[in-house]
């Protein structure tokens, strides 16, 4: 019997720009995937999405997801997005980011956003490697892993981005890997249903930089190691420090709900103002 | 469209010209449905291929864990919805009609 | 109603944005830029409109930008250190072609400088601060009044030219205060929304140069990068045509309407031998010189530029052309003078007063200048 048959996310990317650019056995793919899976569950209107991003091997995901998409400077992709979501917060703004852009040169953007609690979902992928410019360490490559910039071994301590986020003030903070892909798409989906600022920080494997300059060449000894160094975090609240050294923890670092930072500003104009704030406003003649 | 795939339906398709030769599949199946291919598609790729249909288990992970969306199986549209299968797929899942 | 107040030149700018349909505002405290932002804050609620203030200005730049594709017309203000922060968001609004305003109240420079004292030195800044080739457009106010005809015009032109647009004014505006005029029909030119066809292209290459914008939740699904893209928004970034057009494109369309966009001003320069060049704060010290010189019996006039950038010099050669010398007058060590002197090189003895320090050079200091020029 004949049949047609298309891969069930296909629908959703904008197939005169496939294939993707991504190395194979790039995580990003996969993460594309349990996007537009969480997306699904969390009964999300595609159309009414919108998604934000800066610049990275992470940062091109946008431009394969049919949406109003924003490709912007290094780092800056939460700035834009604050901008995005305050002009009209009906619109549901998803980040994606990669460490290098959200956890060094956007550092302060993304405490701040955390602080504000604006109503973001923030998806950043960490390779732990700057992939794009050809394998420079980031800020959260593991001490003593290698990179073009540390032929000798990274001197720096990583940051622990799901963690500092969740003390910046985000709502919703989770970190996953590839490997555990189903938590991860329910995570995606939490985060998008939290009224806050959500951040799922997703460990991937990057075997063409991070791989190749740490003895890990292909995709699946990367996952393998990944998956051997996974520590679920109600296992790692019990273990010693120096136990944890090297490891992923993975898990929910913060889930409750505070006051949203576009609802804020919508109370206000409506004290102020009588009305909501007022969207789209550009195109009236008359306001 | 692109890449839609005409022709005997199997339970699980892999796209030939989508695969990167990544195997991520073999690594995320733990029921080890794949196997590599001793042939190379045109990009050089060894590409994995169905050596044990009977052992999958229809549990979907491959179809999200596949960074090239080349493979597809054969599972109710929005499987991952399982306890509420009754949302019909449409290609923008959209509510409103914008 | 015809409004009458009596107000500072910050908050006439603020009250301009909002009467030009400005209902998104992110910023970050700024001397002396900071009465905008503190006035935008109070009234923007009122209006229904949303304030931030930003982390930092990076933050502040990229915000409006974001605010400008959520459909809503945007605006931050800041001065040099600010200003210096903004330039690569204000590079990446040029390539994606955001319509966008940016105050700068300029203030004693380089680096933190003089933050309460007056200086013209950023306008090199506004024309060629971000990496790359654009052509930007900016309006210079001298008078708290203009202050508010230039943030209304300034948002009219970013959304008929789909591109950043600067108000340039100085600390001698921005904290003055003077009576001002609202008049109640003021013009606003609103965002063209596009017609929603399947040809639709958001960069398209048409001849105008400006397509109409679409903001995001409106079903374009477009996709705006800073990257070289095609007339679709996609990236192409190893094609050299592809660069060349768009580039070309994003200049052309505010150079072939240099004419509606330029605007001087002039008075006595009909039979003049000597013309007093200047823009922003130091046009009310030339003024006063023209009419002192007048008063004496020289042939003294006086050219105000309102639009620095895109440069007016068809305009200055046929006001100017006649002339024997120009006097340049300008709070910097000389910047708008090497486009003075580019626009004239043929017709005049192209001089500079360039006066640094936060004081604006006064009416005899100019007369001075003009004895010295007159000398030779």
């Amino acid at each position: 019997m004949s049949q047609e048959k298309q891969n069930r996310f296909l629908p959703y990317l904008r197939e005169d720009r496939l294939p993707h650019i991504f190395c194979p056995g790039c995580g990003n793919g996969a993460i594309i995937n349990a996007f537009l899976a969480a997306m699904e569950k969390a009964e999300m209107d595609f159309d009414n999405i919108a998604m934000v991003s800066g610049i990275g091997c992470s940062s091109r995901i946008p431009g394969y997801l049919k949406c109003d998409s924003l490709h912007t400077t290094h780092g800056r992709a939460l700035s834009f997005a604050t901008g995005l979501k305050t002009a009209n917060k009906d619109l549901d703004v998803v980040v994606f980011t990669g460490d290098g852009d959200a956890a060094s040169i956007g550092g302060n953007h993304l405490i701040h956003a955390a602080r504000r609690n604006i109503n973001l979902t923030v998806i950043c992928i960490n390779n732990n490697i700057y992939g794009m410019t050809g394998g420079q360490i980031s800020p959260t490559s593991p001490k003593g892993s290698f990179g073009t910039t540390a032929p000798y071994g990274n001197q720096d301590t990583p940051f622990k981005l799901a963690e500092l986020v969740a003390a910046a003030g985000a709502t919703y903070s989770a970190r996953w890997t590839t490997v555990q892909i189903e938590n991860l798409v329910t995570s995606i989906k939490d985060g998008l249903k939290n009224p806050g600022f959500s951040f799922i920080e997703v460990a991937t494997q990057c075997p063409t930089y991070y791989g190749r300059k740490n003895k890990l060449k292909t995709p699946t000894a990367m996952a393998a190691v990944m998956k051997a160094n996974t520590v679920f975090k109600s296992a790692a609240d019990r273990m010693r420090p120096r136990d944890l050294e090297g490891k992923i923890v993975v898990g929910e670092f913060a889930d409750y709900t505070k006051d949203e930072f576009t609802e804020s500003i919508d109370k206000l104009s409506v004290e102020k103002s009588g009305n909501r704030t007022i969207i789209n406003s550009a195109y009236e003649r008359e306001l | 469209m692109y890449h839609r795939i005409i022709g005997d339906f199997k339970l699980i398709i892999i796209d030939e010209d989508l695969c990167k030769g990544c195997h991520l599949c073999l690594f995320m199946c733990y029921k080890n449905v794949y196997a590599i291919s001793s042939e190379v598609n045109k990009k050089g790729v060894q590409l994995p291929f169905v050596k044990f249909e009977e052992r999958c288990t229809k549990c979907g992970t491959c179809e999200i864990a596949c960074p090239d969306q080349a493979i597809t199986v054969d599972l109710p549209e929005n499987w991952w919805m399982k306890d509420d299968n009754d949302i019909n797929f449409n290609p923008n899942f959209t509510k409103g009609d914008k | 109603m015809v409004e009458e107040l009596f107000i500072q030149g910050n908050e006439a700018c603020a009250k301009g944005a909002i009467a030009a349909g400005c209902r998104f505002f992110a910023g970050y405290p700024i001397t002396p830029s900071t009465e905008v932002a503190e006035t935008l804050a109070r009234e923007l609620p009122k209006v229904g409109g949303s304030f931030v203030q930003m982390e930092d200005e990076i933050a502040s730049a990229g915000a409006i930008i974001g605010g400008s594709w959520g459909g809503t017309k945007s605006m931050t203000a800041t001065s040099g250190p600010g200003i210096s922060l903004m330039q690569e968001n204000i590079g990446y609004a040029f390539m994606s072609e955001t319509p966008i305003v940016i105050v700068d109240v300029q203030r004693g420079s380089p680096s933190t400088a003089q933050p309460t004292m007056a200086a013209q030195g950023d306008m090199m800044q506004a024309r060629w601060g971000s990496h790359g080739d654009y052509e930007p457009i900016a309006l210079s106010p001298s008078s708290v009044q203009e202050f508010f005809d230039f943030t209304v015009k300034a948002f009219n032109l970013a959304e008929q030219y789909r591109c950043p647009v600067f108000v340039m004014a100085d600390e001698v505006i921005g904290h003055m205060r003077e009576k001002i005029v609202i008049e109640d029909d003021i013009e606003i030119v609103p965002r063209k929304r596009p017609e929603k066809t399947d040809d639709y292209l958001p960069f398209e290459n048409i001849e105008n140069g400006t397509t109409p914008m679409p903001a995001f939740g409106d079903g374009f699904n477009i996709h705006v990068t800073g990257l070289t893209h095609d007339e679709r928004g996609y990236p192409d970034t190893n094609d050299p045509e592809t660069h060349d057009k768009l580039i070309q494109r994003i200049c052309d369309k505010v150079l072939n309407n240099k004419d509606k966009i330029c605007s001087v001003r002039s008075e006595n320069c009909e039979d003049a031998d000597i013309i007093i060049v200047s823009y922003g704060a130091p046009v009310r010290s030339a003024i006063e010189a023209v009419n002192k010189a007048r008063a004496n019996n020289q042939k003294v006039g006086y050219v105000k530029i309102d639009t620095p950038w895109p440069f007016p010099d068809e305009q200055l050669r046929e006001i100017a052309g006649n002339a024997s010398d120009v006097l340049v007058v300008e709070m910097n060590l000389g910047q708008m003078y090497y486009e003075v002197d580019r626009a004239l090189k043929k017709d005049a003895n192209v001089h500079l007063m360039g006066v640094i320090g936060g004081l604006l050079p006064t009416p005899d200091e100019i007369l001075e200048k003009i004895e010295k020029i007159g000398g030779n």
